[in-house]
């Protein structure tokens, strides 16, 4: 082939937007970060088309061969709809087709959970085989990303991995979606730091809760060790659901990095100890924590983009 | 990229055009050519070598429209059969099926409490005497059994109450049969039989929970049986629903399996109540015992809430003993996960009773190979 194979994997988040560009071979080109314009959906576009842009040229590349987009809501794959992104501020906006028009490359989206499943999905993959992996990523909210069989599951409606609102407690604390005890009013970022408010602590953010907890102050362990149980309880449910053993977390929430993942290993221990066959099955679990300087969406976007490259190429055959 | 070998290709457009026909019942050449994208003559003559081996037969020709009417095409559903086991519970059943799911023959043998070496005799017996029966050798031989299987191998790694361990079951029926074997769990095969031969909606995906002493689901992904990473998809059983007064972990299985919920029952009615009396006392409202199968609604609902949730499912189906309990525990079952997911989530779900019976598992034995051998369904 001689088009250009430059792939551009492009994360667009609520705050700021990165930008990733790598060869066939998906070595790393360049790579950019910039606020994201919210004003509206022309300004959103225009800045997204310069990000691209500007990488594009920092790489030596005239042009893009595909483009993979993660984004913060609800997205058809099929036709490049944003049916639903609140924090973007888009209704209903064809971002797909009018990225593709202004880079005059296609582009494919994708919810930004699953994207960066993807990518956690092909960064492991490189070092072991895998066909399945549950990515789940904490910050002001909790999603997963599902991969099985080395693709993305969206579930009957786009809306698989939407664990965050499992209720978990009855008669839990209110939600901001009106239920009560949400698996998001326990384990996400804002709720811990909540929590650690009506405790008395009145704390920046989940981090502090986590190194209070770790300190040994009792407020904040008990409000990180009941996150921890729910977290475990949501594992071993889908252990034994999909039976599923690579987990990857990433997210605000996660930075702990230890603090956030020994609780939840112990809690896995602890169901073990009780319940040998359950426990047959949690066993071979693997818990890991995404690199801070890995960047799981754009390179997700990277590997979308190639997959569609392939698909295109396939279907011509 | 590796390149398709003509082989490949021809393979796959023969499987195409036989899943075409096999899906539209009656179809003319020149409708399966527009359905597939293939040209007029390959379809032609892909249907030719179809109907060589027996599989496709011409049907008498379209209402007419003016013109020469199109002949049209069927699958033969006669022109294989499969032999099916079901290795669950008291007796061994097995069928001869056809390719639309229809049973030509059963064959029950009791079981008892047959462990080890004689149950896997009992299951040779089943085959041998299903073979006896039929006219002609069958396309292969598929089997649904309890217990943790490898199904790539066709290895059980251990079914506890047959006292399987480690046994490779596909090979053994192999040797012996020199057919096509595939071995599965059983809650697994049902989850294939009710998607494949239940009632047809436009989702690919769809989860089943078989109940009885044990409650296990299968799940079905994208249109395909999931197994998952150690092939225990569907282990819900297992999932720890409550913790007991020593605070020891109480699970699905041991909350509300058929043997657990009758020992509830009796602690309430009586040492004597036995499984027809508990439903009879339910279905007349005697206000205890109802109280606890509505209770047990609530566990089961509250697990389905959490599938809806995470996996996006639209399809729940239920079978086995505890949808004796009928349509008001069905309802308290929908109501309990209303209350535990996305309303707008639970909603677009439907939770229902499967309709398919004793025969669930032999049909979902059937599907897989019909799937693996014709690539259609």
């Amino acid at each position: 082939m001689s088009s250009p194979e430059f792939l551009v994997g492009l994360d667009i988040g609520g705050t700021k937007s990165a930008v990733l560009v790598v060869d066939r071979e998906l070595n790393e080109c360049s790579a950019a970060v910039a606020p994201t314009p919210l004003e509206s959906s022309d300004r959103l576009l225009d800045g997204l088309v310069a990000l691209v842009e500007e990488a594009l040229r920092a790489a030596g590349a005239s042009k893009a061969a595909a483009i993979g987009a993660g984004v913060p809501g609800k997205v058809a794959p099929d036709t490049g709809l944003v049916e639903m992104a609140v924090n973007l501020n888009l209704d209903r906006y064809p971002l797909g087709p009018r990225l593709a028009r202004a880079l005059g490359a296609p582009a494919v989206l994708e919810n930004d959970v699953r994207l960066a499943a993807f990518g956690a999905f092909h960064r492991l993959s490189r070092q072991k085989t895998l066909a399945n992996l549950i990515f789940i990523g904490i910050g002001t909210g909790i999603a997963a990303g599902i991969v099985l069989d080395g693709r993305i599951f969206r579930g009957e409606d786009g809306l698989a991995g939407e664990i965050g609102h499992a209720v978990v407690e009855e008669n839990g604390a209110r939600c901001s979606c009106g239920q009560h005890g949400c698996l998001e009013t326990i384990v996400a970022g804002p709720a811990l730091a909540r929590q650690a408010a009506a405790a008395g602590h009145p704390v920046a953010d989940a981090g502090e809760v986590y190194r209070l907890a770790v300190a040994g102050d009792p407020a904040a362990r008990q409000i990180i060790g009941r996150a921890s149980r729910h977290l475990a309880r949501m594992i071993q449910w889908l252990a034994l659901t999909v039976n599923i053993r690579e987990f990857v977390f990433g997210g605000g929430v996660t930075r702990s990095a230890e603090a956030f993942l020994e609780p939840i290993q112990a809690e896995l221990r602890g169901f073990q100890a009780q319940a040998p066959f359950a426990g047959a099955l949690i066993a071979p679990l693997r818990l890991s924590l995404l690199p801070a300087d890995f960047n799981a969406g754009a390179w997700g976007g990277v590997r979308l983009a190639r997959a569609h490259l392939d698909q295109m190429s396939g279907q011509a055959v | 990229m590796l390149k398709a070998t003509r082989q490949q290709t021809k393979t796959h457009n023969s499987r195409l055009v036989l899943k075409t026909i096999y899906e539209a019942n009656e179809i003319s050449r020149a409708d399966i050519a527009r359905a597939t994208h293939l040209t007029r003559p390959t379809v032609s003559t892909l249907a030719a070598e179809l109907m060589d081996a027996g599989l496709v037969i011409e049907t008498g020709p379209t209402p007419s429209t003016g013109g020469k009417p199109p002949t049209l095409l069927a699958v033969d559903a006669d022109a294989r059969h499969i032999l099916c086991l079901d290795l669950g519970g008291q007796s061994f059943q097995g069928a001869r099926v056809d390719l639309r799911g229809r049973l030509l023959d059963r064959v029950i043998l009791p079981a008892g409490d047959m462990t080890g070496e004689a149950a896997l005799q009992l299951t040779f017996d089943l085959i041998d005497r299903l073979i006896e029966n039929a006219s002609r050798s069958p396309m292969g031989i598929s089997v649904g059994t309890p217990g943790l299987i490898e199904p790539r191998a066709g290895v059980v790694r251990q079914a506890i109450h047959l006292r399987w361990s480690h046994l490779p079951l596909r090979d053994q029926l192999a040797g012996r049969y020199q057919l096509p074997i595939l071995v599965a769990n059983d809650s697994h095969a049902a989850a294939l039989g009710e998607y494949t031969f239940g009632p047809p909606t436009a989702g690919r995906n769809l989860v089943l929970v078989k109940t009885g002493q044990g409650i296990a689901a299968g799940v079905v992904l994208n249109g395909a049986l999931f197994y998952g990473d150690g092939a225990g998809a569907g282990e819900i059983g297992q999932i720890v629903v409550e913790e007991g007064a020593d605070g020891r972990p109480i699970t699905l299985e041991n909350q509300i399996g058929t043997r657990a919920l009758l020992q509830r029952a009796r602690q309430i009615a009586g040492p004597e109540l036995n499984w027809p009396d508990f439903i009879e006392a339910v279905a007349c409202g005697e206000p205890r015992l109802a109280a606890l199968v509505r209770e047990a609604a609530g566990f089961l609902g509250a697990t389905i809430a959490q599938l809806i949730a995470v996996l996006n499912i639209q399809q729940v189906v239920i079978s086995g003993r505890l949808t004796q309990f009928g349509e008001s525990f069905r309802e308290a079952i929908f109501q309990a996960a209303l209350r535990r997911a996305l309303a707008a989530q639970v909603e677009e779900t439907t939770i229902r009773f499967s309709t398919l019976g004793q025969d669930l598992v032999i049909l979902g034995c059937a599907s897989m190979m019909i799937r693996q051998e014709l690539g259609i369904l």
